[in-house]
């Protein structure tokens, strides 16, 4: 199995959900099979700032969209490189971020995949 | 599933401890008289519960009344829509002879139990005393976890130990410098993994007394200790506790089979008082 990285990308993220796949306004819905780990630079938060990370997935491929994950980064980050678990992603994916509270908060992802 | 490691912060709280602190922190509770059940008392409203919880801790305060009964029963409700219809997801913790706050000792729980958001809650107690008085209760709720996989969270709870019709739980008497005798709650139904002890003296003369109350789960021959606190009783009538590690993880999780038997004993420092009684909660899901 080859290690790639999927998508990668920068943004100054504010109160719109942000796709990570598309770096468009989100969540889309990407299809393509394998095992996802997401890599978060957040070194740009401060104290007050409030960072929402979904990842999105449907069941069967005919299914709803929903969140099957949830993460929320509250202040400086101590870790500033934050990691989300490994899951297996196929039907149609997404990985979100949202400033929940803060004016915006610059993050650097990459989306790894063992396939 | 590869699994980051370390601990989860909750990004979001909320508490009804009221915007100054206080003696009487909370929201007052009227409790039921005569055994009857109370009305539900909103605690937290659908805005109030701005995020999904994961867990609330809650301490119940100044219920005691000098040279009287005050057994109190706690239910915990949740109305997912309107606060006008509540549903009980945690229900009878012994909670009674609650002291101030001015008392060395107290009556503080942690139930790592979800709510959704948007989502209403109220408590309501039913008391023993034919003169209802108050209660004060106070909760802070958690929610947006940075770590959710690191964080267990239940959807289901039962209450181990038969209620009287006098608001009481499960009798035990304590030994006299000594363990007394384990005293069978009862069983659990379904598996859970986190307990909470409720226990309440039933006596019009609560002494200045220390006792150590220690719950485990197995047979009659094989026991695996679940919990163990110190009660501190006062002249003032109330209960409350010290080295309430049933607010750590290290000692309120465990996993425990559904089916199995929950006991209960107690090792007094003197003569114990008489009236002690229990029932725990276990969560699960």
């Amino acid at each position: 199995m080859a290690i790639t990285e999927a998508f990668a990308g920068t943004e100054a993220v504010g109160a719109t959900e942000w796709s990570c796949t598309t770096d468009t306004a989100g969540p889309d819905v990407e299809t393509s099979d394998g095992i996802f780990q997401v890599f978060l630079d957040v070194s740009d938060m401060i104290a007050g700032d409030q960072l929402q990370i979904r990842i999105y997935e449907k069941v069967q491929s005919t299914d709803t969209q929903r969140v099957v994950y949830e993460s929320f980064l509250t202040g400086a980050q101590a870790s500033p490189v934050w990691a989300a678990p490994s899951l297996v992603l196929m039907q149609g994916w997404d990985v979100t971020l949202k400033t929940l509270a803060g004016t915006s908060i610059t993050v650097t992802w990459s989306i790894r995949k063992v396939a | 599933m590869l699994m980051p490691s370390g601990g989860s912060y909750q990004g979001w709280t909320y508490d009804n401890w009221g915007a100054n602190p206080s003696a009487t922190p909370g929201t007052s509770v009227t409790p039921g008289a005569s055994n009857a059940e109370g009305s539900w008392t909103q605690v937290a409203s659908s805005a109030n519960i701005a995020a999904d919880v994961v867990g609330f801790h809650i301490q119940v305060l100044a219920g005691a009344t000098a040279t009287t009964i005050k057994d109190h029963l706690l239910d915990i409700g949740v109305d997912p829509a309107g606060g006008t219809s509540y549903t009980a997801v945690i229900s009878n913790l012994i909670c009674g002879e609650s002291p101030a706050l001015s008392s060395s000792s107290q009556r503080e729980w942690y139930f790592p139990f979800g709510i959704k958001a948007g989502s209403s809650v109220a408590v309501r107690i039913q008391g023993a005393a034919a003169t209802a008085g108050t209660v004060f209760v106070a909760v802070e709720f958690y929610g947006r976890p940075s770590r959710p996989e690191l964080l267990p969270v239940g959807t289901f709870s039962e209450t181990i130990g038969t209620i009287s019709a006098s608001s009481a739980g499960v009798a035990f008497t304590p030994g006299n410098a000594a363990d007394g005798s384990w005293v069978s709650l009862g069983t659990t139904s379904k598996e859970m993994w986190w307990w909470q002890l409720g226990y309440g003296i039933t006596n019009t003369v609560i002494t200045n007394e220390y006792c150590y109350i220690e719950v485990a789960f197995g047979d009659v021959t094989n026991k695996q200790r679940l919990l163990r606190q110190m009660h501190v009783g006062s002249t003032s009538e109330t209960v409350g506790c010290s080295m309430q590690t049933n607010l750590t993880s290290a000692r309120a999780y465990c996993e425990v089979p559904g089916g199995s038997t929950i006991y209960i004993r107690g090792r007094c420092n003197n003569a114990p008082d008489t009236g002690y009684h229990a029932a725990v909660i276990g969560i699960g899901g």
